[in-house]
This record gives structure tokens, C-alpha cells and sequence, in this order.
């Protein structure tokens, strides 16, 4: 009987699982495994358990919720990273270090998860969106130094401006560790001490696997985080990135992303010496208009103070002809005298008030004549 | 130093002086002197409106 064999070691349970997991972490310390997931659920925001599988064979996997970089569901086709490990209690279970999404359909459902959910919790309010200064001085650049992407930034930026500070972190745009690059230098930027004015995150086109990492949640959440504002330009004009609708300005393409920048001199030029020639224009404008008021207010002040003074003759001449009516010594053109007593000095009206022999004054029109009272008579 | 009289100013007294003589209360003495004094505000009035009248023209001529 094999059991009395000297061959065979008898082993506890504990030593037999020892014993598998030994020879599975020789055989194959660690392994990439490609699968569709399935049973997915979550532990305590602490553990993450699911199966992978292919059309014949299924394998439990584990995972701390921390390794979870980009969302999963349950049909999605992913690769992981593990080592293979037989568990304390028989099971036979995946302990995954590292997983990406196989699949433009896998990254996609993962890119619409955590879509709503950063939406939701409003990473993407249009009202928290900062303007860029018109012309910065001084802008932080995070891209790759060998892309195009870096290449046809610089070159638009100089090409209409010129003379900007640019403060540059090279990065990897893509692969495994790029997305923590991005996020280490999105800190570092804002960490600066003469900050940047504009924060600009950019890359040149690719595949959705290659640009996904623009979309993982580490580095849309620094993205948001970011003190500085934040222009971002992910591949082409059709893609969106989920860092685009974190920054503050999105644009279409690294091209675009310098257009929106900074305004080409050359327009700007133009667009002063137009603005001058207007201001010209329109002060030279109000000058004539004013001068021409000026000239019709003279001309009301003259005829006014015409009118005034014809108003101020002509109530002269009134009074005047009004005096010449009211002379007291007109009556004697007519024949009338003035009588006075004691040769002129007070007015005589009265008969009663003269006696014979009295001097009196008449006075005439040309002449007084100086006499005595002979004789009185009462009319 | 004594102020230039305006031209209300002026033109107010003659009216009073000229109410004055209206009035039938005066003697002949009193409307006389009243007279008197009103034909020196008319000459008065008309030297300021020729004054202001060739000021007015100054005025003009260096626009």
C-alpha cells in the first residue's frame, strides 16, 4: 500500500497548503491572466473579490480596494497582475497587484462609472470653472519631452507670442506608471514658489488605452485640485478625456491648447492700430460736434442778450415818455405859471393864502416875474 | 469805493421815482425834484445799455 510507501512524507493540512502555495510561488511567482469579470462585490470599502473567466475555466480573484485604479463591472475584460495563491481554507484564489481594462468597450463602460461619479460629486460644475489671464507670463507645462504633442506646443506658443516662462515637467503620458508621473507633477507645479499662471497638461493623439490614463481618477481628481487654472488638451478633437472636463479650459489638441493661450501678435497689432484709428476717429468726432454746439450756444447767447438788451431800451424809452408826460412844468407851455410868495419861495394855490401888497413870484415858461398883490378877487 | 449799480438797481428807481411823481399828494416843488431825479436815472439807464451795448460788440469782434 502507497501509504506504508517510505516514498511519501506525511504532512498536516497546514503544511500540504504550504507546500502548494511553495511550489506555485516558484512555478509562477507571478502571472498575467486575461479574463471577463464576474460576481463582483466589494467588502467593508476594503476588498474587492470577483471571478475571472474564459469560455471554460473560472478563477476566484482578491483585491484591496486601494489597487482599484480605474471602476469595474461585471463583463468587462481586464488583465491582471497576480500571484497565484492557495488560501488557508483550500481556495484557490488570484491575489491581484495591478489590473488594466482590455477593450475599447471595457475602458469605455469604466470611463462612463467614474464619469457620472465624479459628476456627481461636481469635479466637472461649469460653475467653478476659472478663466486664464489673456496674455500669462509665465505658464507650468506637463508633457512628455519627446512627444509631438510638447513639440507642437512650444511652437505655436512662440509662434504667436513669444517671450512666455515656461516652466516644464517632463512625464510619461502612457503605461503603468504615467498616471502617477502626472499626478506627482500636477503637486509639484502647484508647490512652486513663483507659480505658474496656467497649468497646461497636454498630449498628442492615440488609442483609448493609450489616453486612459488622462481619465484615471487619481489624476482627474489633481486635476480639480489644482490651485493653479488648468488648460488641458488630450489627443484629438473627438476624444475627451476625463481630465478635459476636470480643467478649467479644455482644448481640441496641443495646437489648439497654445491658441487658446496666448493671442498672436500679429492680430493683436492689428486689432490696436485699428482701436487707435478709431479712438481717433471718435475723439476727432466729438471734438467737431462739440465745436459746433459751442458755435450754436454763442449764437443763442448772442440773440439772447440781443433780445435782452432791445427789452431793456425799450423799457427805458417807456419810462422816459412816461417822464415826459409827467413833467410839472409842462402845464406852462400851455399858459399856466406857478405863483409863489415872497418872491419864490413857497407855493401859492389858494387865494386865502395871499394877502394885498404881498411880494410873489410867477413863473412862466421862459421867465419869473417878480411883483406885489394890488388887488385879490374870489372866483 | 462804491459798487456799479446794476441795471435792475437803476430801473427800480426810476419806476419808484416815477410812481412818486404819479402820486397826487406831491407839490409841485417835490414833483419837480422827483422829475429832476428820474431824467438823471434815464441818462444813467441809457449810458449803461450803451456800455453794455459796445461791451456786447467788443465781446463779438474777439470771439
Amino acid at each position: 500500500m502507497e501509504l506504508d510507501s517510505p516514498f511519501f512524507e506525511i504532512l498536516s493540512v497546514t503544511q500540504c497548503v504550504e507546500l502548494v502555495d511553495a511550489i506555485l510561488s516558484e512555478a509562477a511567482p507571478v502571472v498575467v491572466v486575461r479574463g471577463e469579470v464576474s460576481n463582483l462585490t466589494f467588502s467593508k470599502d476594503k476588498y474587492v473579490y470577483f471571478n475571472i473567466k474564459d469560455e471554460t475555466s473560472t478563477l476566484r480573484c482578491f483585491m484591496m480596494m486601494y489597487v482599484m485604479k480605474q471602476p469595474l463591472e461585471d463583463g468587462m475584460m481586464v488583465e491582471i497582475v497576480t500571484s497565484p495563491k492557495l488560501t488557508t481554507w483550500g481556495v484557490f484564489s488570484l491575489n491581484i497587484r495591478d489590473y488594466r481594462l482590455v477593450g475599447e468597450g471595457s475602458l469605455q463602460r469604466a470611463f462612463e462609472i467614474l464619469r457620472s461619479r465624479l459628476e456627481k460629486e461636481g469635479l466637472f460644475d461649469k460653475s467653478k470653472k476659472r478663466s486664464l489671464p489673456s496674455v500669462p507670463t509665465k505658464i507650468g507645462l506637463i508633457a512628455s519631452v519627446e512627444s509631438a504633442a510638447y513639440g507642437d506646443f512650444i511652437k505655436i506658443l512662440n509662434a504667436r507670442w513669444g517671450g512666455v516662462k515656461i516652466y516644464h515637467i517632463d512625464v510619461l503620458v502612457q503605461g503603468q506608471s504615467a498616471a502617477e508621473d502626472i499626478v506627482n507633477a500636477i503637486h509639484q507645479m502647484n508647490l512652486q514658489a513663483d507659480l505658474p499662471e496656467v497649468l497646461i497638461i497636454t498630449r498628442g493623439g492615440g488609442s483609448g488605452e493609450d489616453l486612459a490614463t488622462f481619465s484615471e481618477e487619481s489624476v482627474v481628481r489633481a486635476v480639480a485640485a489644482s490651485r493653479i487654472p488648468t488648460l488641458v488638451a488630450i489627443g484629438h478633437e473627438r476624444d475627451t478625456s476625463l481630465s478635459e472636463l476636470a480643467a478649467d479650459v479644455r482644448a481640441s489638441t496641443p495646437s489648439n491648447a497654445a491658441e487658446l493661450l496666448v493671442p498672436s501678435k500679429q492680430v493683436v497689432i492689428k486689432r490696436l492700430s485699428d482701436l487707435r484709428q478709431n479712438l481717433s476717429d471718435d475723439i476727432d468726432r466729438t471734438i467737431r460736434s462739440k465745436m459746433d454746439l459751442i458755435k450754436d450756444l454763442s449764437q443763442l447767447l448772442d440773440d439772447r442778450l440781443e433780445n435782452i438788451q432791445e427789452q431793456c431800451f425799450h423799457a427805458v424809452q417807456t419810462s422816459k415818455k412816461l417822464l415826459m408826460a409827467l413833467d410839472p412844468l409842462r402845464p406852462l407851455d400851455k399858459g399856466y405859471a406857478i405863483v409863489r410868495s415872497n418872491f419864490g419861495k413857497a407855493q401859492i394855490t389858494s387865494v386865502k393864502n395871499i394877502s394885498e401888497a404881498d411880494k410873489i413870484s410867477v413863473q412862466l415858461k421862459d421867465g419869473v416875474i417878480h411883483t406885489r398883490v394890488t388887488d385879490i378877487m374870489d372866483v | 469805493m462804491t459798487e456799479a449799480r446794476g441795471y435792475k438797481t437803476i430801473k427800480d428807481e426810476l419806476d419808484t421815482v416815477v410812481d412818486k411823481i404819479q402820486a397826487s399828494d406831491a407839490d409841485i416843488d417835490e414833483s419837480i425834484a422827483l422829475y429832476k431825479q428820474a431824467k438823471k436815472l434815464t441818462l444813467e439807464l441809457e449810458d449803461y445799455l450803451e456800455n453794455t451795448k459796445n461791451e456786447i460788440e467788443h465781446l463779438r469782434k474777439n470771439k
